[in-house]
């Protein structure tokens, strides 16, 4: 109980599995896959330049960026991806490890307050760009019994999520049926902010996911990534754009949120519990006023939506991460109330503040103490099905 | 002065220009034959019982566009009954409650802005900046010169009140510099440069084939003016990806046009590569400005190196205050826009007479807002506005046009 004698959960940390992927892959891929595994592994290793380099994104999302203002400047790569791999942006270092040996995972969390870390994969939505969906589905079962033999090590500290297969319902929901049923550290499905088939989320194929998931009481975590797919706004229309696209990151969350409040999500699924990640929240206050305002009962665009959206946030089914050094957080508050927001680090990504993210929290003076005590954890626990019972 | 002595100025109203019937005897000769088609093509709409639509609709000539799909559901094929709330007053648009003649009349359209205390209209068209979509530019180009005849003729009329924004060609610079240049020199209700809030070829405007329009706006000391349109070209980031849900486009993409559209701006440089042009965004709502400007300055901090041309971090670029943003007057965060940003650089707008407009209530609006000092209520009705488009400082109620310009009467194409 780091703060104060109150719980801190962080809601939003990652392994990085392109570290060492072979690490995660090699021992749970599935023997009828194990072929294609070798040959994928194979090229994306030979895509690599540097330690920690991805190389999926190379060999299924390749990008470039574009610098604002002037027509080429002809930048070679390595130029926009200098940074020190295990450097994050305040110029701590993280030891690479802590994507597979959980004691020295744990030794960070120490060093940073933090009780209990829920873990996101980081690059495998972007799987659904592999035309093979039955290898996607192999590779997302790999990387679940890796995470769960993972987290089994973690003193009950740490939890992760599955990554949803998209492109086949069927199959995420075995496996969402599996280890809910199995595991005591699994979460939930990690769901993108849209459908690889550009479908959003408010699309009916979803509805058998979202039911057994309110079944199972485990909530719906919705993170996805401007770079990597599947595609939300702005990604397409920005293209290359790093500059513009990173800014707006807003945007592909406000795309999730609107689908699912417009489709009715809450309203069919009245136990049902999504959470936001990894997204910034100071937009949220004018998002909402903006649906309020596009919301007319009965209207034919939202047939399933019964009531205000800003009511869906004052209802307990709705919650988001905040990164703890927005400006706009005392604004998130004020308006939309405490309950909807939890901590979230980025932990080990290069944007995390590690070991400071929680002090960015504890020393902030324009939210009350109990804003603090619930955004750190108390609101986890209404999040999180091992904290509910 | 239409409160407290203060002038109150719109800076975003509209006209309904109908291509068949507002450019009638402004068009070039030389584009006689195509804009006969256009009209062929109109009157054949018409006599199907349509509504006239070159944008913005499924039956629209020039480009369709469907926004009809409900949420969370598969396939409706337009059968969902759509049952409106009754007797919401503000869900009733304006363009039915305003006279139709506002659009081509100077008279009624005073009445009814001394009813809503308005002093000044800055006038914007409605669909015209989608002209872009034709496949001949330089028909592109007549028809913008038709409209500022047009718009010229119907402005010369309003006594100083009424004024016009003019309508840059974006495919041919060249052009669109000498058309906004021949202007500016000779009507002074010209106020602004109409700017979509990206490039017809899909660039941002950071593109630097843009400068020399930025460049001559600088030096003829006329703010370029951005202004959105919901799905018609210039399409804008999300126009493609909200999956044609109408709920979510009403929501969020006139915002998402200005986000993009202030991102690319001073991410580009502009405001340092012309340190004296004033920009000003319109109909996006302000409430996510704050929040923006925030992440930019983090993304400078972070990746400078994509942004080579800007030299200061973002928020420092609005406080030196070139920037304005015209705010709804209904949106709940006017205050914290205030608070977080000052209040020098928040413009007033109704949107008249155009769906979803206040009035005549937009004033009200704002003066009701009992966090607001006076002294913000003052700035945002008008004085912010006269900074921004400086030939708006000469007016006066007594004299109408002030004494540094001298109207006259506008030719028509040979």
């Amino acid at each position: 109980m780091s703060y104060h004698g109150h719980l801190v959960v962080d809601m939003d940390s990652h392994v990085r599995e392109a570290w060492e992927p072979a690490r995660i892959y090699d021992q749970y891929i599935d023997p009828d896959h194990r072929e294609t595994y070798e040959r994928f592994a194979e090229a994306a290793q030979a895509l690599r330049t540097r330690e920690g380099d991805v190389g999926w994104d190379k060999l299924l999302w390749p990008r470039r960026a574009r610098p604002l203002g002037v027509y080429e400047e002809f930048l070679a790569p390595r130029a926009t991806d200098a940074r020190a791999p295990r450097a994050t942006h305040v110029g701590t270092t993280i030891d690479p490890a802590v994507n597979w040996d959980p004691s020295v995972r744990l030794q960070d969390m120490d060093t940073a307050g933090i009780d209990v870390a829920a873990i996101f994969s980081s690059y495998a939505s972007g799987f659904c760009n592999l035309r093979d969906v039955a290898f996607e589905s192999a590779l997302h079962r790999a990387y679940s019994r890796f995470m769960s033999d993972f987290c089994s090590e973690g003193e009950g500290r740490l939890l992760w999520i599955a990554n949803a297969s998209m492109r086949d319902m069927p199959e995420t929901i075995d496996q969402l049926t599996y280890w809910g049923e199995r595991d005591r550290y699994f979460a939930g499905m990690y769901v993108p902010r849209a459908c690889p088939d550009g479908r959003l989320l408010d699309n009916p194929d979803l509805h058998r996911l979202f039911a057994v998931s309110e079944d199972l009481d485990l909530p719906i975590w919705v993170h996805g990534d401007e770079f990597i797919p599947p595609a939300t706004p702005p990604a397409a229309s920005l293209s290359d754009t790093a500059f513009a696209r990173g800014v707006l990151q807003g945007w592909g969350s406000m795309t999730a949120a609107g689908a699912l409040i417009g489709g009715g999500v809450f309203d069919l699924f009245p136990s049902l519990r999504i959470g936001l990640f990894e997204t910034t929240a100071g937009w949220m206050p004018w998002f909402i006023e903006q649906l309020d305002e596009s919301y007319v009962p009965g209207s034919a665009a939202t047939p399933n939506l019964k009531r205000r959206p800003s009511e869906i946030l004052a209802g307990g089914q709705f919650f988001c991460g905040i990164e703890p050094g927005e400006r706009g957080i005392a604004n998130c508050v004020n308006e939309l109330g405490e309950d909807i927001w939890l901590f979230e680090t980025d932990y080990p990504h290069h944007g995390t503040e590690w070991p400071g993210s929680a002090p960015l929290v504890y020393e902030r003076t324009d939210i009350s103490e109990n804003a603090k005590v619930k955004m750190f954890g108390e609101n986890a626990r209404r999040f999180l099905r091992q904290y509910r019972s | 002065m239409s409160w407290n002595g203060h002038v109150v100025v719109d800076m975003d109203s509209h006209v309904y220009e109908e291509a068949d019937q507002s450019y009638q005897g402004y068009v070039d000769p030389a584009f006689q034959e195509p804009y006969g088609r256009l009209c062929e093509a109109i009157a054949q709409q018409r006599a199907a019982g349509l509504p006239y639509s070159l944008f913005m609709s499924r039956n629209a000539i020039l480009e369709t566009s469907d926004e009809g799909r409900p949420l969370g559901m598969q396939d409706t094929f337009g059968l969902v009954p759509e049952r409106r709330q009754s007797g919401a007053e503000e869900r009733v648009p304006a363009r039915d409650r305003v006279r139709r003649e506002v659009n081509w009349e100077p008279r009624p359209r005073l009445e009814d802005m001394d009813r809503a205390g308005v002093d000044i209209g800055v006038i914007f068209p409605t669909h015209a900046s989608s002209y872009c979509v034709l496949r001949d530019v330089m028909f592109e180009s007549a028809l913008y010169r038709a409209y500022h005849r047009f718009i010229a003729n119907f402005c010369a009329g309003g006594g100083g009140r009424l004024r016009w924004v003019a309508l840059p060609n974006l495919r041919d610079v060249s052009t669109a510099v000498a058309e906004v240049t021949d202007w500016a020199e000779r009507d002074p209700n010209l106020v602004g440069i109409y700017l979509t809030p990206v490039c017809p070829n899909g660039r941002l405007l950071d593109n630097p084939d843009l400068h020399p329009l930025f460049q001559r706006a600088q030096d003829l000391d006329l703010p370029m003016l951005v202004h959105p349109g919901v799905m018609r070209s210039p399409l804008t980031p999300g126009a493609l990806e909200l999956d044609n849900a109408g709920f979510l486009i009403r929501s969020v993409y006139n915002p998402w046009a200005g986000q993009t559209a202030l991102s690319a701006l001073i991410g580009g440089g502009v405001f340092d590569l012309f340190p004296k042009l004033r920009i000003a965004t319109m109909e996006t709502s302000g409430g996510w400005l704050p929040f923006v400007l925030a992440q930019l300055d983090e993304r400078y901090e972070a990746s400078a190196h994509l942004a080579p041309n800007l030299k200061r971090l973002p928020h420092e670029i609005i406080e030196e205050g070139r920037y304005f943003h015209a705010l709804e007057v209904s949106e709940k965060y006017v205050e914290h826009c205030v608070h977080e940003l000052g209040e020098d650089l928040w413009i007033f707008s109704t949107d008249y007479p155009h769906t979803g407009s206040p009035w005549p209530n937009g004033v009200s609006h704002i003066i009701d807002r009992k966090a607001l000092s006076n002294s913000t209520v003052r700035k945002i009705l008008g004085a912010n506005a006269m900074r921004l488009c400086s030939r708006l400082a000469s007016w006066s109620p007594v004299a109408g046009l002030g004494s540094r310009f001298k109207s006259r009467p506008h030719r028509r194409p040979e």
